[in-house]
């Protein structure tokens, strides 16, 4: 139902490749195009953001990037789009929400596991308290060179 | 003829290394002095061989011999002179070789430093470092052996009566072949990648390299320190030195990997948080971890279990980001070519960091990684070091999931390709990184044992005050997010405690001693070189800190077409498109297209710009955008060209990005540099001759050595 | 004999701290150890996946598809006919040049009804694909991967690439880069003219 939709839609845009060729000058500036393709990751470079990428293929989505906001299309609409038609990898967060969970679970949940870890220790350093060692002194002078001779000379 | 003593001098130098790492086993586990120094020099011999197998390749290289395959593909005759010598780490096989005697050269250097030193050390840690090479080397020789050759072999007589060949590669000329001729070859040879055409990729993977193999060390003392059961101070003095070269090396090749990227990539950027940038990030992370936890053993024989988790993990996170990158285990811009090295090194990786982790947990079950002594109080300095610990582990953990974790979990499990990019990262480090400022600015003020938060607020009082100051100066400057201020705050409160120290052991050392100041200064560095050192680093994260709040949160950027003569402007400045050189021709081959720019400030000409692109015809047909850029200690006016109109380029597309305070971080770079160096400089060398006289126990030379 | 120096320091400097010993490694060892071979595990599976190349016999892996006129099939309805199974792009250099070649190659081919020509679009599904097929006066199927499944169930590592199929869904063969109108009638003759 959706790729119904989606190829309307295609349908709609190639109707207005036409007319908006043949118009001089654009409505929408380069800016507001690179506004959107910051949010897109290259469908078939790795990793490279779409405002950066710097192939043929790139020019032409960021091209259709400008016929979809001269169309009225939302940003985020935008961004819908070519997540239906490249798969999840074209953003840097995922947008669908389990892959979205995983991503941020493992963060937060360290996050919260630290902290978790910051406050038991503090407990028990707070609990073990009772005696302030003094320990104004350094341990005495490193005395391994010493040690290695000694050792050496029992091992014979 | 060279190429086959390079091959040759490779399988050689694996023989010894795999005598010295048995020899030195079976020397330990007998006590035979003999054997141990045998197998100590095994390790000198092993090194002299992979020099001699890698000067071969070099020389090859520079001498443009491309019956050799390796340098056919990574050079050509058109290439500079100073890239024949960093192409050797060009392509896999090369580095690989390069990779390997950069491990044979530190094992063989902590040999003759530190074997009188370590004694009780040296034959484990030399067989884990032989360990190391034996593997690499061996990798190099089975999979991507850089000396194979080209030979044609005969295939039969063509239509015109012409002996026709097939070309083929081998290490040893096969029979029947024929040895082609070299300036044949040279014509259709490929040369470098032209990305790597560039002043900064000439020193950033051997900054890098040094960085990761410099780690080999300290995690061969360690796990020496496993095997002999000898859990004292003892691995950590040996290891302390070697972590401080190595962090400084990994911490170079790092932003150089920054710079050439913000010179080269043509995206106005220099971090992009792709994983293979994180691979070898994620070293940095539990090397800093260590560099400081260490202190806390050190000096109080705490922490012993972070320690050896940390340094084992540092040398696990190596392994495995050589092992991401040059297997392509997640996609990435930076990955070499599919190879089948892949495998072999995912079980170098996982049996070492199983064997690591067993031996840890093996020594830990009999008690000997215990602390001596107890926390006391919660902002005492070995409390605020395991809470830097814990803070660096996270950000290992972010940073790791983010790069592998995730999009391995959705591609296997989930049947999906996620990118998790600059978003991500964005928002789960930033927190992480200001706690860790926070630490900064309040741990080398702590003191051991117990502290006094009044205290340690009494100690932090100038420091905060300064810094006030130095918001203030912001806020004059115009600025008024609050959020920045606040990072901008935490991020100078290091610094000025730096600073502040400093000056505080000056002027103790002022009123005590008579001496000009710059002696004073020189004096405060030479008797606590880690200590005046880390401070200087602590200034240089400071200023690297805000050159990326300011280059990351006020970054600029437009993209419009003008025709010549048209202006367009940001930020304040303007940028006057005047005219276009196109189609020059350079020596090595390639084509540039120059547009030729002028930056205005209030109506002013503050420079002349030439962004240009670079298009290699004989190479693989890439483009390089590069960048004209002005900068000045407040901004970068950074301007690419992005387009233009064919022959005529009456009208042209920039790209134009104002990076705010972005050069404070190559300038905090070299602050940070500089304090490394300090901070590695030996303390003080006790002449031969005192040692001598300290061994037979002469009362006079020991007095004399005194204070 | 080599004296354990452990002994030394914990006796001078820290006589406050007991030691119990413990006796072998608790459950929380065996769990890290456990752990990091789990972890090793997936790293592994990961890798063997990367490492996957395209299919050069065997089944060919099945999809499901919607051409660009809206029709839904999947690659097993053809079963029975040969199938020649091409991957390309609008932004393709090499395509161009083998896209007339294909379309000849179909017309020749359409009378007998034996044969399918299925394009598929990698990463190619905008007013540009559209363009590229009226250039070329496509008639054949042609259909967009969307979200790059059918390019991932292949493993195809570019574009462009073809799999030809015979009647039986099995793969009689893969070819890397572009193809012509020779290459196809040397492929498709043999398996046409068995039956």
């Amino acid at each position: 139902m959706r790729l119904r939709w989606l190829f309307l839609s295609l349908f709609v845009l190639s109707v207005l490749v036409v007319p908006a060729l043949a118009q001089d000058g654009n409505t929408v500036t380069d800016d507001e195009v690179n506004e959107v393709a910051k949010k897109l990751y290259c469908p078939v470079c790795e990793n490279i953001p779409l405002e950066y990428c710097g192939t043929a293929a790139c020019d032409d989505w960021r091209y259709e990037i400008q016929l979809q906001l001269e169309a009225g299309l939302s940003e985020q609409e935008i961004v819908d789009d070519f997540i239906a038609r490249f798969g999840d990898r074209v953003v840097g967060v995922p947008q669908d929400p389990l892959l979205a969970a995983i991503s941020m679970i493992v963060p937060i949940l360290m996050i919260g596991a630290s902290l978790l870890a910051i406050l038991l220790l503090g407990f028990r350093w707070l609990r073990n308290r009772p005696e302030p060692t003094s320990v104004a002194a350094e341990p005495t002078a490193d005395a391994s060179p010493y040690r290695d001779i000694l050792e050496r000379d029992l091992a014979g | 003829m060279l190429a086959e003593i390079g091959f040759l001098s490779l399988i050689l130098s694996i023989v010894v290394a795999i005598y010295a790492i048995v020899v030195s086993v079976y020397a330990e586990r007998t006590h035979n002095e003999t054997l141990a120094l045998s197998g100590r020099n095994a390790v000198w011999v092993n090194f002299a061989f992979m020099a001699l197998s890698t000067g071969m390749l070099q020389y090859a290289l520079v001498t443009q011999d491309y019956t050799v395959a390796y340098v056919w593909s990574v050079s050509s005759p058109d290439m500079p002179a100073l890239f024949r010598w960093s192409a050797i780490w060009g392509s896999q096989a090369g580095s690989l070789l390069f990779w390997s005697f950069l491990m044979s050269l530190f094992a063989a250097v902590a040999v003759w430093l530190n074997w009188h030193s370590q004694r009780r050390l040296m034959p484990y840690a030399i067989a884990f470092m032989m360990i190391s090479v034996v593997f690499f080397s061996g990798l190099t020789l089975i999979y991507e052996n850089p000396f194979e050759r080209w030979w044609m072999t005969p295939t039969g007589i063509d239509a015109m009566g012409m002996q026709e060949y097939d070309v083929i590669s081998a290490a040893l000329q096969p029979p029947g072949t024929v040895e082609p001729s070299n300036s044949r070859l040279a014509e259709t040879a490929k040369g470098l990648n032209p990305l790597l055409r560039h002043f900064g990729m000439a020193f950033h993977p051997p900054a890098l390299y040094l960085g990761f193999v410099g780690f080999l060390v300290p995690f061969a003392y360690a796990m020496a320190a496993l095997a002999s059961g000898d859990l004292t101070r003892d691995w950590i003095k040996a290891s302390r030195r070697w972590t401080l070269v190595a962090w400084l090396f990994l911490s170079l090749g790092l932003i150089l990997g920054g710079r050439w990227a913000y010179d080269v990539l043509g995206w106005g950027g220099y971090w992009g948080w792709d994983p293979v940038e994180n691979a070898a990030f994620l070293p940095w992370l539990t090397g800093t971890a260590f560099l400081h936890s260490v202190m806390i053993q050190e000096k109080r024989g705490m922490l012993k279990l972070w320690n050896m988790v940390l340094v084992i993990g540092t040398f696990s996170a190596v392994i495995f980001g050589t092992f991401a990158t040059r297997s392509g285990l997640v996609e990435s811009v930076h990955s070499f070519a599919r190879s089948e090295i892949g495998f072999p090194l995912f079980f170098f990786w996982f049996s070492l960091t199983l064997l690591g982790a067993g031996m840890i947990l093996w020594r830990r079950s009999q008690g000997l990684l215990r602390d001596e002594h107890r926390f006391t109080s919660v902002f005492s300095r070995e409390s605020l070091f395991v809470l830097n610990n814990i803070i660096f582990m996270a950000l290992f953990v972010a940073v790791f999931w983010g790069s592998f974790g995730a999009p391995i979990t959705s591609e296997l499990f989930l049947n999906t390709n996620i990118t998790l990019g600059v978003d991500y990262f964005n928002q789960v480090t930033p927190p992480l990184f200001l706690a860790l400022f926070i630490l900064m600015g309040i741990a080398p003020l702590s003191a051991w044992g117990a502290t006094s938060v009044s205290r340690l607020g009494r100690a932090l009082l100038m420091p905060f005050l300064l810094t006030l100051a130095t918001l203030g100066l912001f806020m004059l400057n115009g600025m008024t997010s609050i959020g920045a201020l606040i990072g901008y705050g935490i991020v100078s409160l290091g610094g000025w405690v730096a600073i502040y120290e400093t000056f505080r052991g000056f002027q103790a050392r002022q009123r005590v001693h008579k001496e000009s100041p710059l002696a004073s200064l020189r004096m405060l560095f030479a008797r606590n070189p880690r200590r005046y050192g880390g401070y200087m680093i602590h200034l240089g994260v400071t200023v690297i800190g805000i050159g990326i709040i300011g280059s990351t949160l006020f970054q600029q950027e437009t993209q419009q077409t003008l025709s010549v003569g048209e202006s367009l402007s940001l930020g304040g400045y303007e940028l006057r498109y005047d005219s276009f050189d196109g189609g020059q021709i350079t020596q090595d081959g390639r084509i540039l297209d120059i547009a030729n720019v002028t930056v205005l400030r209030n109506g002013h000409e503050v420079a002349q710009l030439r962004p240009r692109r670079d298009f290699f015809p004989n190479g693989d047909m890439s483009t390089m955008t590069i960048a004209g850029a002005h900068s000045t200690l407040e901004n970068d006016v950074y301007v690419l060209l992005v387009g233009w109109e064919p022959i005529t380029a009456a009208s042209v597309t920039f790209k134009v990005y104002i990076n705010p305070l972005i050069n404070l971080i190559w300038w905090g770079s070299f602050i940070l540099i500089l304090g490394t160096i300090f901070a590695t400089w030996p303390k003080e060398i006790i002449p031969a001759r005192t040692r001598e006289a300290l061994r037979t126990g002469d009362p006079s030379l020991a007095a004399a050595r005194g204070a | 004999m080599s004296i354990q120096a452990e002994q030394f320091t914990e006796s001078v400097d820290s006589p406050t701290v007991e030691k119990p010993k413990r006796g072998g490694m608790g459950a929380g060892s065996w769990f890290l150890l456990i752990s990091i071979i789990i972890a090793g595990v997936i790293v592994a599976l990961q890798l063997a996946s990367q490492n996957q190349v395209q299919p050069r016999t065997g089944p060919a892996p099945d999809f499901s598809f919607t051409t660009f006129d809206g029709e839904e099939y999947k690659l097993s309805d053809l079963r029975g006919k040969v199938v020649v199974l091409n991957f390309w792009a609008s932004w393709c250099a090499p395509c161009r040049d083998e896209a007339p070649e294909l379309q000849a190659a179909w017309e020749h081919y359409e009378p007998r009804g034996d044969v399918v020509f299925l394009g598929i679009a990698y990463a190619d599904n905008g007013p540009r694909s559209m363009d590229y097929l009226e250039e070329f006066g496509v008639t054949y199927l042609n259909a967009p991967d969307l979200g790059t499944r059918i390019s991932e169930t292949y493993h195809i590592q570019g574009v462009p690439e073809t799999f030809i199929i015979d009647k039986d869904g099995q793969v009689a063969q893969f070819v890397y880069a572009g193809i012509n109108f020779r290459q196809l009638r040397a492929i498709l003759d043999p398996l046409l003219g068995a039956s």
